[in-house]
């Protein structure tokens, strides 16, 4: 191809690309402008051309880590990646631009040159943060709402433990137990409700505290199978538990752990018939901790199972409506102790959720809080 | 504020201190504690429950809110582990705050909503049974 048919070409590539361009000499002096570098920053050839990159416009070019970075490419093949400059420009208002530049030489050329891009990112990133004020905000609102919340709740449940024990008659305590206890479940689902939409906005923004500690995993287990005894028992469920003779030991946030346990037998006992049973079992497997919870419920349907610890995923069985929330939030937990949660079912035989935990090998298990 | 003056409460009686804002919560709290037994007195902020604190006699436990005027519940630790007298007397923070706060080993954290059977196991496990002369509530 001859060379001025090349020239003729590379011309018009760069008049077409909407983005402006600089091609800049060893000393970074514009030996080249597109004209959307032009059009985008309200300049004149006679203002760019031949002049020093850091004396355009007002020296708006003249950062310290640009023209270090700049100064890097030609000697040392560097490539300059996604430097964002902040700035009002002269006549055309305040922007933020994304520079991307890297180094440019023909074979046989003796000097290279820098070929700099200039990304107008102005509007994504005041989207962006148009976003994050939204998310903020939200955050803020569920997280007082959550708290607030509380107060109420705790007032509900201990003035129901007051009217409990002040009713004298036996016959009127019977009479209004139903009741009672149907107010003490609807004020439990609201302390569920707030507290698992607090820890997803806080999983979410990254910010649920934990702190793992080194623990034998098995009192864990019987403190989660505790609290579930009595519901379960009333509801015509064994909770049947297999724990190893010798400890086995994994770094966890004690509360966030027992949490997920709770979650996965509330699970199971709320979608077992009575006269079943739910099993709690540790073991380790291929050199890990791993915690089973079976249930002999009903099962979860083929098409269902991948959707589980999806966010708001329920279950069809309308009756046994939650936030959805539950799994996702345990899916998080665990994933964040660097272990795995996944779910084996069977339609009409039930369900077991399987999560494992990486094991601490005894020299570390004498460590402390880890952050 | 207190029903009773400490120097009303006999000497074998447990009491418990309730230092908490929300005055439906510290009056149900109060009456479900005095039918268990215990003797109760109460505080609607941390400088009131600092207060009490110096002038009874000492109590088993203290349940305490974090966020509320005047003093919070921090501040109220705080300024408790730099007075001898009172500085190893039981707190037990119930608060609706969202994560665990940072305390001194004499504490222990309830989060809220609390549930009394709950409540109770702290209790028993700082108080002992209450005597059974005041049983009857």
């Amino acid at each position: 191809m001859k060379e001025d048919l090349i020239n003729e070409l590379s011309h018009a590539i760069l008049e077409t690309i909407r983005e402006p361009l600089l091609l800049l000499d060893e000393d970074l002096s514009v030996l080249l402008a597109n004209s959307a570098f032009f059009d985008s920053f309200q300049v004149t050839k006679t203002d760019t051309l031949g002049r020093s990159l850091f004396e355009l416009g007002d020296r708006q070019w003249d950062l310290p880590e640009l023209r270090r970075l700049l100064e890097k490419i030609i000697p040392e093949k560097a490539v300059l990646i996604g430097m964002e400059v902040d700035h009002e420009f002269p006549g055309v208002g305040r922007k933020v631009i994304r520079l991307n530049g890297r180094l440019l030489k023909g074979q046989g050329e003796e000097t290279a040159k820098i070929l700099l891009t200039m990304q107008d990112v102005t509007e994504q990133r005041s989207l962006e943060k148009a976003r994050d004020q939204a998310l903020n905000a939200r955050d803020e609102l569920i997280g007082v709402v959550s708290h607030e919340i509380q107060n109420p709740l705790t007032t509900i449940l201990s003035s129901l433990d007051l009217l409990q024990r002040k009713i004298p008659q036996e016959e009127i305590r019977q009479r209004l137990g139903p009741i009672l206890i149907q107010i003490r479940q609807a004020a439990i689902r609201m302390k569920t409700i707030t507290s698992d939409l607090l820890d997803v906005t806080r999983f979410e923004a990254g910010r649920l505290p934990m702190e793992p500690v080194p623990m034998d995993l098995g009192p864990l287990l019987k403190e989660a199978c505790e609290s579930y005894l009595t519901a379960a028992e009333s509801k015509g469920i064994r909770i049947l538990m297999e724990l190893p003779s010798q400890e086995i030991r994994a770094r966890v946030d004690h509360d966030r752990v027992l949490q997920v346990l709770e979650n996965l037998l509330s699970n199971a006992i709320k979608f077992t018939d009575a006269g079943g049973e739910v099993r709690l079992v540790l073991s380790t497997a291929d050199g890990k901790a791993q915690i089973s919870v079976s249930d002999t419920g009903c099962g979860i349907p083929e098409a269902e199972r991948e959707h589980v610890f999806e966010r708001f995923w329920q279950s069809k069985h309308r009756q046994y409506l939650g936030t959805g929330l539950g799994l996702y939030i345990a899916k998080g937990i665990i994933e964040a102790h660097g272990g795995t949660i996944r779910l084996i079912s069977v339609e009409g035989e039930g369900s077991t959720f399987v999560a494992t935990l990486p094991l601490v090998k005894t020299s570390q298990a004498t460590g402390s809080v880890a952050a | 504020m207190a029903d009773e003056t400490p120097e009303a409460i006999g000497p074998l009686c447990k009491s418990i201190l309730i230092v908490e804002d929300e005055p439906s919560i510290r009056d149900t709290l109060q009456q479900l504690l005095e039918l268990e037994g215990y003797s109760v007195f109460t505080a609607s902020n941390g400088a009131e429950g600092l207060k009490q604190l110096r002038a009874m006699k000492r109590p088993c436990l203290v349940l305490l809110d974090l966020l509320m005027p005047v003093m919070n519940g921090m501040e109220f630790l705080e300024a408790k582990s730099h007075e001898d007298a009172i500085a190893a007397i039981p707190v037990c923070v119930v608060s609706g705050v969202s994560e665990r706060p940072k305390m001194q080993p004499v504490s222990q954290f309830i989060k809220k909503p609390i549930e009394f059977d709950g409540l109770m196991k702290f209790v028993r496990q700082y108080c002992g049974c209450p005597v059974p002369e005041r049983k009857a509530g």
